[in-house]
This record gives structure tokens, sequence and C-alpha cells, in this order.
């Protein structure tokens, strides 16, 4: 009996100590579920090829990813040794210092700072405070929006390019009125946008916002989304909601990309990661009658709203010095030019300027100019809450509960309460 | 007596179809969509 | 001998140990599991984080009184529960009376509507978002069939249907729920109350008021009771059907109690909310079991 329990208990002492470090070398990466990853995960795949290190792929719908990767940064798991960061998250991250500053790490490495081929624009949403302060990330998805339109649409209803959104919406009127049974039956509509509360809604608001002069914030940091310019540009935006689809005050990234891609409408603002969908023929079916441009103006140069995808490495990562070496080649010129070639937009210059890439995307002059004179969504941690107060006014306006003075006026009272808060 | 019985029990299975009906018909849609390849 | 082991009839200490170790691994989960986790979230729901540190104060609930989006959430909560609730009763009441007789085919009938309720609450979900989308979806596609136009039938975009959408897919997944428990309740009834109203020349509608109902009280009592319970807490599927869209409409204090915690990370803010949630479902019930239970 007693030689039993002896037993027993030196099999349960041995099964507890750790396992033999695997000689294999794995790193952990957490990435979004959507076009924009598909380039990472694929890079991810040739790494192991080359090298033998293993990365496991975690990847979770936008809304989660955030989630999952504050909780287990903030939690300290070092569970992720490299997440994908959304730019508008990074001032939250980086506030709540579970980020690993890259000066040290690159300068181990011989390197006083980033790569000088990084666009400006995306280098300095990496930086905390943004543009002046230490790096914590490397940007990878260079998106900054464009203007998508039907340029054979445009053509046929003798239309000029739009340069304003007053013209966006002419053209959308025209067509709207014009084409109400399209050749297959099917009716097109002038706009499609995303107009899901939350970060769908204010996404494809600020660049109208701040094209009619609006400012989040102005210079002592008070919100002013409620300035005469901002509610003529939630102004702008329903009438553009009345040649849009129904139910647009629903609609995400899916539900507009499908209109686009399907042809039933004509005009709207998206990410280049979306372009390549657009000629491919098992998913448009408007090859070669699209035209990307910048975004419209208004009294003021339109603006595109930056949206880089970043890639950063939690403080504690058990394996810091071995996710740097994977990023620094992910991001190395050749690396992200192979991304590129698969449709990732790239985030160095000499990329765009690249003349193999430029036959295959004839459109990088347009996303560089885009990219370069970008702007990005307030840099604050509290960003999130914000986005989400904002979003429910901007979606309550569209759908008619709210008038859009009466939705400004109380977006603008929910963020003075939220900032509140903070202080 | 038997008459207003057998009148009463067609009223029922016939409310008692209606209401099936209700039940499956999500159920039945969700197997079409699954056996869909692509939504064109 | 001392009054209290008089009083419990105590066995002597060496016979307490095996019971005592057999209940141990179950005390450990529920210590570690329920107790521990609901006294951490008294702990943060008192506390606030500022630059300084953690203080310990009532903040948290104060701010319940001034957020509109919480009385707004709470009122959205109350309505969805309510209509649900009703919707579902009176069709379980109804289908189980329907069932409750020798009709051929009444086991298949009563397998085949217990279906919706047995799908995950998450299946549901995407499912009936599916058929609800205006454009693709087999709802507005079937009303077309029928020549209703479906323009503005927008479903889970529209401010006006999509509490009704919402509560619809609730009522369509639990009815079988209300209707499985009421059933087994009216066959629990003995026949002789039903013979003595016939024999007292009663009418259906009366012999229903006062046989069936007064002896269904007890199932009744049970079924509003899990279901109001369930209800007050609804997350699932509209999370999946409009993530309190469009524009806070359908916006229930569970969604608004994850939003605060894991979008804006004000665990202490969500901990207050939760236990306001607490509270009122343990008054409601104890309503429910008072009048309900009252001879």
């Amino acid at each position: 009996m007693r030689l039993t329990v002896l037993f027993a208990s030196l099999l349960l002492f041995i099964s507890c100590t750790p396992n033999q470090q695997s000689t294999r070398k794995q790193l952990t990466l957490a990435v979004t579920n959507g076009v924009e990853s598909d380039g990472l995960k694929q890079a991810a795949l040739e790494y192991e090829q080359q090298t033998g290190t293993h990365i496991n792929i975690a990847e979770f719908p936008y809304a989660n990813l955030f989630e999952k990767e504050l909780i287990d940064l903030k939690a300290r798991t070092g569970a992720y040794d490299l997440i994908m960061l959304d730019d508008p998250w990074f001032p939250k991250f980086a506030n709540e210092r579970v980020l690993t500053d890259f000066t040290p790490l690159l300068q181990k490495r011989g390197q006083a700072g980033p790569d000088a081929d990084f666009v400006e624009a995306s280098i300095a949403v990496c930086r905390h405070p943004y543009q002046t302060g230490a790096l914590y990330a490397l940007p990878y998805v260079g998106n900054s929006q464009l203007f998508f339109y039907r340029k054979d649409l445009f053509e046929k209803h003798v239309l000029k390019a739009p340069a304003t959104w007053n013209e966006v919406l002419e053209a959308a009127k025209t067509i709207h009125e014009k084409e109400t049974s399209g050749a297959n039956g099917s009716k097109i509509y002038g706009y499609v946008m995303r107009a899901e509360q939350g970060n769908a809604a204010v996404a494809d608001f600020m660049p109208i916002f701040w094209a009619y002069g609006g400012e989040m914030f102005d210079a002592g940091g008070k919100p002013t989304v409620n300035s005469p310019q901002g509610i003529a540009a939630l102004e702008l935006m329903l009438e553009l909601g009345k040649y849009s689809p129904p139910g647009y005050v629903s609609f995400n990234a899916s539900e507009v990309g499908a209109h686009m891609l399907q042809g039933t409408a004509a005009m709207s603002i998206n990410w280049p990661a979306w372009l390549s969908s657009f000629s491919d023929p098992s998913k448009s079916k408007v090859i070669g009658k699209m035209e990307f441009t910048t975004l419209p103006s208004a009294d003021k140069p339109g603006q595109a709203e930056i949206g880089n995808w970043l890639i950063a490495i939690p403080r504690d990562s058990q394996n810091v010095e071995a996710a740097m070496d994977f990023l620094l080649w992910a991001t190395s010129a050749e690396q992200m030019k192979r991304s590129a070639e698969r449709g990732n937009p790239p985030t160095r210059k000499s990329l765009f300027r690249d003349p193999e890439l430029l036959a295959k995307y004839p459109t990088y002059p347009t996303q560089l100019r885009s990219l370069e004179s970008s702007r990005p969504r307030p840099r604050t941690p509290y960003w999130n809450e914000i986005e989400n107060a904002f979003g429910i006014f901007l979606s309550k306006a569209n759908s008619g509960e709210l008038s859009p003075a009466d939705a400004m006026n109380q977006a603008n009272a929910e963020i003075e309460k939220i900032l509140q808060r903070a202080r | 007596m038997k008459r207003i019985e057998n009148r009463f029990n067609f009223f029922r299975i016939l409310c008692l179809f209606v209401a099936l009906l209700f039940a499956l018909a999500p159920v039945y849609w969700m197997l079409t969509i699954a056996l869909k390849t692509e939504v064109d | 001998m001392p009054k209290s082991r008089r009083f419990f009839n105590a066995p002597a200490k060496r016979e307490l140990l095996l019971p005592a170790l057999l209940i141990a691994p179950a005390m450990a989960v529920l210590l570690s599991l329920s107790i521990y986790p609901l006294l951490y979230s008294v702990t943060i729901s008192l506390q606030q984080e500022t630059a300084a540190g953690i203080n310990w104060t009532f903040g948290n609930f104060a701010r319940l009184a001034s957020d509109s989006f919480f009385w707004t959430a709470m009122a959205h909560t109350f309505i969805y529960a309510a209509a649900a609730l009703t919707c579902e009763f009176l069709l379980g009441l109804g289908l189980a009376l329907l069932l409750n007789s020798q009709i051929r085919g009444r086991g298949l009938f009563r397998a085949s509507l217990l279906v919706p309720m047995m799908l995950p609450t998450v299946v549901v979900g995407v499912v009936w978002r599916l058929m609800l989308n205006p454009d693709f979806g087999a709802i507005n596609g079937t009303l077309a069939r029928f020549g209703i136009s479906t323009e503005s039938l927008t479903w889970t975009a529209s401010p006006r249907l999509a509490m009704l959408s919402v509560i619809a897919v609730d009522v369509w997944q639990w009815t079988p729920f209300v209707f499985l428990v009421l059933l087994a309740g009216l066959q629990a009834i003995p026949q002789e109350p039903y013979e003595a109203a016939l024999i007292d020349g009663s009418s259906r509608w009366q012999t229903f008021r006062h046989v069936t109902l007064p002896l269904l009280k007890p199932a009744i009592l049970i079924v509003l009771l899990l279901r109001t319970m369930d209800l007050l807490r609804v997350f699932d599927q509209i999370f999946i059907l409009t993530e309190g869209g469009p524009g806070f409409a359908t916006e229930t204090i569970s969604l608004y109690i994850y939003r605060t915690a894991f979008r804006f990370f004000d665990f202490g803010y969500a901990a207050a909310m939760s236990f306001v949630l607490l509270a009122l479902t343990n008054v409601i019930s104890v309503i429910y079991i008072r009048f309900l239970s009252h001879r």
C-alpha cells in the first residue's frame, strides 16, 4: 500500500516539472479577421519556411481583437508576442505602458531609429506621444482612405470626376434618379457608406467632417463637434444617405464592399486593402469600371483619414528579440514588396514608386498622395469611448431619430462627460 | 357532441400545423443556406 | 450535553471527516468561481482609479443617476422582457392547451415544436441575422413573393422595427420552453376536478378559468420566473443581430455593461451596474413568488 502511494506521488512529481523547451521557436501573432491581415498571414508562413520559427496566428474579428489584446496585455500573461493594432487604438495601448519600446531594440541592431523609407504619416502614428515620442510599433498595412467611384456611370451621364462633396451629392442624385432600373433589373444607388454605430460610422464621417472645417477638439482640448461646420457636415451625410441603399444605417465594411463589388452602388469611401478584390473576377462584377481618387474637398482640401495597421510587441512577451527579428524582416523593403504584390498596401515610399508595383497597381501614386496628406483620428487614450458615443449619435441622426443639430449637441455633451471623468 | 368535437379537433390540428411551420421554416432556411456554396 | 449538539443531532467529530472531505472539492469550486468573484465585484464597484491611485468611493453608483445611456438601456431591457414574456406566455399556453388532448401525431408535434429552443442562442442569432437581411434575406424574399413591398422593411436597421425584430427572435426561440413546462403542468392535473366541473355544467371558459388556471399556478410561476430572469440578462441574440443599434435602439443593460467593461475598460462602473441589475432581478423574483403562491 505504502509503495503504491510512494510510486504514485513520484509520478505526479515528475509530470509536474516543466516541459523541455522545444528546440523549434514559436511566436504568437494576433491578427484581425479581414482583408487587412492577408498580407501578414502570408508573410508569417514564408518566415517559417525560411527560418524555421513557427508563428501561431490567432485571428479575431475587429471588435474582439481590441478587447482580447488589451485584456491579455494588461493581465501580463505574455500570450502574444506580436499584435496587430488599428492606429486609433494605439494611444490607449501606449498609455497603459504595455508595449515594448523599439528604440533600444533597434539600437542593438545598429539602427538609430526606423528606416527613413517609411512614410512619415505612418511612422508618426507609431509614436507616443503622436509624432514626437518614442517608437512602439511599426506600420504594416498602409491604409488611408480613397474615394471609389464608377467612372463608366460618370461618363454615361456626363459628370465630371467628383472633386468636392457638393459634386459628389449632385452626381449621387443624378445616378440615383437615372439608374432606377439597371440592365440586369437591379437599382443602382448613388452612394453607399458605413453608418453602423461605432467605428464604422465615425470612420466614414471624419473626412466629411474635416473637409467642412469641423474639428473634434479645439486648441484648448474642449470638444467642438457641434460647431456650425460640424453640423453642416452631418447634414451632408444625411443628404448622401437619401441616395444610399435602405438599411445603410447598419452597414459596415462588408456591406459596403458587397454593394460596390456587385455594382449596385456608384460611389463610396473605402480602404485600399479592398482594391485587389475589384479586379478579382470571382468577386467583382465591375472590373475595369472603377476609378479611385483622393477624397473630395469642401471648405478645406480633402484629407483622407489614416487607418494604418501597426504591429507592436507586448512588453511581457517571452520572445521579444525573436519577435523583433520577425517584425524587421516583415517590414523590410523586400518582404513588403512581396506583400504588396499580394494586395497589401505598403508603408514604404520606395515601394509606392517601384516600377514593377506601379505596373500592377496604377493607383499607387494616388494612394501615396492620400497617405502623405492623411490625418489621424484624435490621438487620445479615451478614443474608444468617444468613438462609441459619437458613433451612436451619428447613427441616430442618420436613422432620423435626432436632428443633425441635436445629435451634434448631445454628442458634444457626452464627449465632454467622458473627458471630465478622465481628469 | 361528437361533431363539435371533430370540428374542434380539426381546428386544433390546423393551428398546430401553422405553429410547426413557423417553428421549422427558419430551420429549413438555415439548412439551405448552409448547403449553398456562395451567396451571389 | 450542550444544547447545540442536541439540536443538530451532530455525530462525533471523527464521523464528520468523510462528509467534509467529500464536500470539499465542491466547496472549493463554489468559493473560487462564485463567492470570490462576487466579493471581488463588490470591491471594484466601490473603487475608482485616478492618476493618483485607487480610491474607495461610491462614485460608480452615483454616476448611475446621471448616465442617460444606463437608464435608456434599462428601459429597453424592461420593454424587451415584458413584450417577449407576454408573447411567449400566451403562445406557449395556447400550444400547451392545443396539445393537451388525444389527437393524432401528438408526439411528433411535440418533438418538432421543441426544435427552436434546442439551438444555441448564438446560432439562432446568426441565422436570423441572415434571414432578416433586407436585400438577400429569406424573410423579405418570402414577403416579396406574396407581393408585399419590402422597401421600408429594413428590420434590424430600422429604429422602429429593430426592437420588434429582436423580440420576435426571442419569442421564436423560447416559446417552446414555455410550452413544454406548461404542458407538463397541464398533464399533471388530475381528471377529478374536470369531471366535477362537467357535472356542475360549467362552460369551457369557466372550466379553464376556475379549474385549469388555479391548478396550473405552480407551473406558471416557474416558467414566468425562469423566463424573466433570462430575459433581463439577454445578450447573445441582440449582440449578434444588432449590436445594440441602430443608434442605441436595442441596447439592453447587458450589452451596455459588456461595452463598459470590455471596450472602455471601466470594470468598476460595470460592476456597479451589474449589482443594480442583480438587485432588480431579486426584487422582481420575490414579487413573483409572493404574488403567485398566494393561496
